[in-house]
């Protein structure tokens, strides 16, 4: 108990705090009825976005506001992970491996439409974000590989390149990066869920608590992505299947997988069924919404469950970085919206 | 200064035909505080004007207007004019100034992006092009390395501008070599991975390779600098841009804060419409008026409706009194008291009619702030920096208040630094009052002070008559309410302060005795028996002297117990067991007010003992101050070593110590006495008599003032 006491007593101080400043989701509605990017961008100024509204200013790119956006995500990691102790650290430092397995993935994407396709590609390997989070991966070698072969060296050293080297050959076969996305999530959450068996005993259930979750978001989605849009079969899309989640374990998956009917078969089990309404044309965008929807509100009660409960646990930090991300995306999601001359109920329904 | 400003309660009606001339009047005089009518009679068959989706529209245009101005980094406008003039903006004209000024926006934010895009290209391929290092020459580069593609060639040199346009979507450049009749030869750098999208460009533009020759007949040249040149001016190029935004702004800004005041003033009138009921030729409305601008709002009403208006005030505690509102508190001090105010309003608002605590909380806090951070030395750089933040244009509002309140405890300092002869940490002149770091290093032998027992009781001394000052605040406040029960019964009545009177006394004696002896008996009984066995009849008091049908909380047992007997008495003898329950529920009343009194007391002697030792922080506090500056003079003393302190001279190391050691005590106990002083004010002081729970005065305005 005296341990986590003195583990958490100033992190928990500072992120409460912290907590406390975060905007309203008033705030975002009220952003998102912004007239112009220049608009919103003023607004965020004031609530302690000046970075953003700065980058904005200096180079009139959305996109340059995402990177500060993401940079300032990185930080939070990098600055809890400064905090701790060396198996709470190892944890936090797994977690934030997935911005560089992201910017390792836009790179390998980047690099298939480019020499694989053949597509023009330039202005989006321009916002590769380069900057270095744990380790320095070289994302500028995979853009530029050669061939195929090449990338695994480009990503020697890191804990990335045995997930690319594996299926190398099934890039070639298939025609598409799909296993290779789906190797590097598997591997990190093998990798996370690794460094949460290591964590001190309170900590281990909220961090279990938050990285099921999220092994279950990605899992639901990764199957309804693979039998209704990729047209995989069941097993297929059974071995891509990442390790940690709870709500829907193997077997849950196994089922969805064979009812024919994924989506409805998870709105099943998280009990939303009547939120995706009627059987007609639109429904299967709506059940990807309402299931999206109902995740996102499973994840606000287990927030809510670690910000109003034993405050000395990995699980203040989880909630708070939860609450920091989606406050990000929020703001990326509205910029963006903007940007792209999105009505303001559009976006108020995307937020 | 001491009580808040009396207000007068305003219910008028004009003809609807001058409700525009009235709103407006009212809204250029500025000290109404609209009151809704029909919240004091719900009866009223009223019809409210209904300008919703009007001011939603003109307050949406304004926020358009105020983030156009933002987008140039320009405030808003300090003024708004009572009569916005003929050429006033409307919503619709302000609309399409800022629609004009954020399309100019647009179309440079878009230029903006583009050349942010080029930044980026040429920054990816000056990464590639410094992977030769030094020795960068062009001869050198032929054929590329890494992840680069060089090439030497010519192309006729009127398309030169052409291929450069094309090759601009890709990370590429080129640099000239040299001409030959019409054709113009460069050095070609773009990355492999595009190399088939650039081999057909240049195809398309009449490519031929050729030889360098040899090295020291070529331009010197680097490919690298070239890259660099380019990214520099694409960079200056964004820059200028970003200038013209603002210069956009700037060129309509006298229009676009036209714009801002004419619907900040339309926004404002309709706000003041908003609470104008309307009869079917009347319009009615009410509000609060501090009395020094009765007479003006009074006049300034019937000039403008021709005497057509019927006009009735009231006085603020008779509406109390009749209608039970709550009156709104202004509170009015001098200047350079706002910041104390700041304090004040910070806690919660006085009620009306009690004692604005601002002036004494302003004594009260600098004494406290003085006696932690009694430093002349240190206070002078506090009040460099207050003088700093005041003249400073851009700090206004709240933060202007804040250091106004660091000026304030800078004076303070210097004032307890000379009073102690303390200046950063030593003693430059004799001090007036007594040497307080010699008491606390413990060498002053003569004096007021001369332990660190002094120093606490000194500060014990202090809790006591701000404590006390608490108490007759409390009365003050409780007479004026016409409380006299409480005056008595109340936690900081006049019975708790005879009995804490009477505890210091004891504790006094005890201590005076070596703490060997309590004062004697009879006098014990005075000082506490005495007042503790009066306080025993707060209860039967409450339920006597309570008015009819508001039984007092407190004495609601001894009023049940009463009621149970007088309810079930049916006249006619009574039988046994009804006398059993009267008798029941009088035990039960008295036994209740027997707890409720021994609680009460419990909790006197506890918070009120715990009240007046929670001074002692401030001796902590002003004794950590010394320490932690004897503290720092030691290291400096080790760091220049035994001889050159001995000496008395200090080398570099130590004075940078003493430096950093005096940043750090005035950073860190200068935050520490602030917070403390405001939390014995808050906590020690205000719970004595402040309830904070009045509203604050907002009347509608054009300056937002009062």
């Amino acid at each position: 108990m005296a341990g986590q006491l003195q583990a958490y007593s100033f992190i928990n101080a500072k992120l409460r705090a912290r907590i406390g400043e975060l905007a309203e989701r008033s705030f975002f509605r009220s952003l998102a009825s912004s007239a112009s990017v220049d608009d919103a961008v003023s607004s965020l100024a004031e609530h302690g976005f000046t970075d953003v509204a700065e980058a904005y200013r200096d180079t009139g790119d959305v996109r340059m506001c995402e990177q500060v956006l993401y940079r300032r995500e990185v930080e939070i990691l990098l600055e809890v992970e400064r905090h701790f102790d060396e198996a709470r650290r190892a944890f936090v430092s797994a977690l934030g491996d997935r911005y560089e397995i992201e910017n390792v993935k836009t790179a390998l994407r980047l690099w298939f439409e480019s020499a694989v396709r053949g597509k023009h590609v330039e202005s989006k390997i321009a916002y590769l974000s380069r900057e270095s989070v744990h380790r320095k991966v070289d994302l500028d070698a995979i853009v530029n590989a050669a061939s195929a072969e090449d990338i695994p060296a480009a990503l020697a050293d890191t804990p990335y390149e045995a997930a690319v080297s594996r299926n190398l050959e099934r890039m070639r076969t298939t025609g598409s990066l799909f296993w290779t996305e789906r190797a590097l999530d598997c591997d990190y959450f093998e990798r996370v869920l690794d460094t949460v068996g290591r964590l001190p005993e309170r900590d281990r259930k909220p961090a279990l608590d938050f990285v099921s979750l999220e092994a279950d978001r990605e899992n639901v989605f990764w199957i309804l992505r693979g039998m209704s849009y990729y047209r995989l079969g069941e097993q297929e899309v059974l071995s891509g299947v990442v390790p940690g989640g709870s709500m829907f374990d193997h077997r849950s998956l196994r089922e969805i997988a064979r009812s024919g009917q994924p989506a409805s078969a998870v709105l099943e089990r998280l009990g939303a069924v009547s939120a995706a309404g009627p059987r007609d044309g639109g429904r299967q965008a709506r059940e990807l919404e309402v299931i999206d929807a109902a995740l996102d509100e499973t994840m606000d009660r287990l927030v809510h469950r670690y910000h109003g409960s034993y405050p000395f646990t990995m699980g203040i930090v989880l909630a708070y970085y939860v609450l920091v991300q989606r406050q990000i995306h929020r703001v990326a999601t509205v910029l963006n919206g903007l940007a792209y001359g999105l009505s303001a109920q559009t976006l108020e329904a995307a937020l | 200064m001491i009580f808040p400003t009396p207000m007068k309660y305003l219910a008028a009606a004009v003809l609807d035909a001058d409700a525009d001339a009235v709103s407006r009047e009212l809204l250029r005089l500025g000290v109404l505080q609209f009151v809704d009518v029909r919240s004091l009679d719900r009866s009223l068959s009223l019809r409210q004007e209904s300008a919703n989706d009007t001011r939603r529209r003109v307050a949406e245009v304004r926020r358009r207007v105020e983030t156009t101005l933002a987008t140039g980094n320009f405030p808003l406008p300090e003024h708004i004019p009572a009569d916005p003039g003929k050429d006033a903006f409307g919503p619709d004209a302000a609309e399409r100034l800022v629609d004009e000024v954020t399309g100019e926006v647009d179309s440079l934010r878009n230029r903006q992006r583009e050349l942010q895009q080029q930044i980026m290209r040429y920054e990816e391929l000056g990464r590639q092009v410094s992977t030769y290092g030094a020795a960068s020459r062009a001869t050198e580069a032929v054929g590329g390395r890494g992840y680069l593609d060089v090439r030497a060639g010519s192309i006729p040199a009127d398309r030169l501008g052409g291929l450069r346009q094309e090759l601009s979507s890709y990370p590429a450049t080129d640099v000239e070599l040299g001409h030959s009749d019409d054709r113009v030869e460069i050095l070609l750098l773009s990355l492999k991975r595009n190399q088939a999208a650039v081999d057909e460009i240049r195809k398309r533009y009449g490519w031929q390779e050729v030889e360098l020759p040899g090295a020291d007949q070529l331009p010197d040249v680097e490919p690298g600098s070239r890259v660099q040149q380019q990214l520099e001016s694409a960079r200056a190029e964004q820059q200028r841009v970003g200038r013209q935004v603002v210069e956009t702004v700037e060129k309509r800004k006298p229009e676009l804060e036209h714009a801002w005041r004419s619907l900040r003033h339309a926004e404002l009138l309709l706000d003041v419409r908003s609470y104008f009921e309307h009869t079917d030729k009347t319009v009615v409305f009410s509000g609060w008026v501090p009395k020094e601008y009765v007479q003006q709002v009074d006049e300034a009403v019937r000039r403008v409706t021709e005497q057509r208006c019927y006009l009735t005030w009231h006085a603020g505690q008779e509406m109390e009194k009749t209608q039970h509102v709550k009156v709104p508190v202004r509170l009015k001090n001098p200047r350079l008291l706002k910041p104390f105010q700041m304090l004040v309003e910070n806690f919660g608002t006085p009620e009306y009619g009690t004692v604005d605590p601002t002036i004494l909380v302003a004594v009260a806090y600098l004494i406290m702030f003085g006696l932690m951070f009694a430093d002349a030395g240190h206070g002078l750089v506090l009040l460099a920096g207050g003088l700093l933040g005041l003249r400073s244009p851009s700090v206004t509002g709240r933060m202007r208040e804040l250091f106004g309140l660091l000026t304030w405890c800078a004076v303070s300092a210097i004032a307890f630094g000379v009073l102690f002869g303390a200046y950063f940490g030593m003693q430059l002149f004799p001090p007036l009052w007594f040497d307080f770091h010699g008491v606390v290093s413990g060498h002053a032998e003569s004096g007021a002070i001369t332990s660190i027992f002094d120093i606490l009781g000194l500060t014990i001394y202090l809790g006591i008559a701000v404590i006390g000052l608490g108490f007759v605040l409390n009365w003050i406040n409780l007479a004026r309410a016409r409380k006299w029960l409480d005056i008595f019964f109340d936690r900081a009545g006049l019975l708790t302060a005879w009995l804490y009177a009477g505890g210091i006394y004891a504790a006094y004696e005890f201590v005076q005795s070596n703490y060997r002896e309590l004062p004697a008996g009879g006098e014990l009984v005075v000082a506490l028996v005495a007042p503790a066995l009066l306080l025993l009849l707060k209860e039967p008091a409450q339920a006597l002297f309570a008015p009819p049908g508001e039984p007092d909380a407190g004495a609601g047992s001894g009023a049940g117990g009463g009621d149970a007997g007088a309810g079930t008495d049916t006249g006619d003898g009574g039988s046994a067991e009804d006398a059993a329950r009267k008798t029941r529920g009088i035990l039960t009343a008295l036994l209740g007010a027997v707890m409720n009194w021994l609680l009460e007391l419990l909790e006197v002697a506890s918070g009120y003992l715990a009240n007046t030792l929670s001074f002692m922080r401030v001796a902590g506090l002003g004794i950590a101050h010394v320490t932690l500056m004897t503290a720092f003079f030691e290291i400096a003393s080790l760091a220049a070593g035994d001889g050159a302190a001995g000496d008395g001279g200090y080398g570099v190391v130590s004075i940078i110590i003493l430096i950093l050691g005096n940043a750090l005590v005035i950073g860190l106990e200068g935050l520490s006495a602030g917070i403390q002083s405001l939390r014995l004010n808050y906590y020690e002081f205000f719970s004595k008599y402040f309830s904070g729970s009045g509203e604050a005065y907002r009347p509608i305005s054009l300056t937002g003032r009062a």
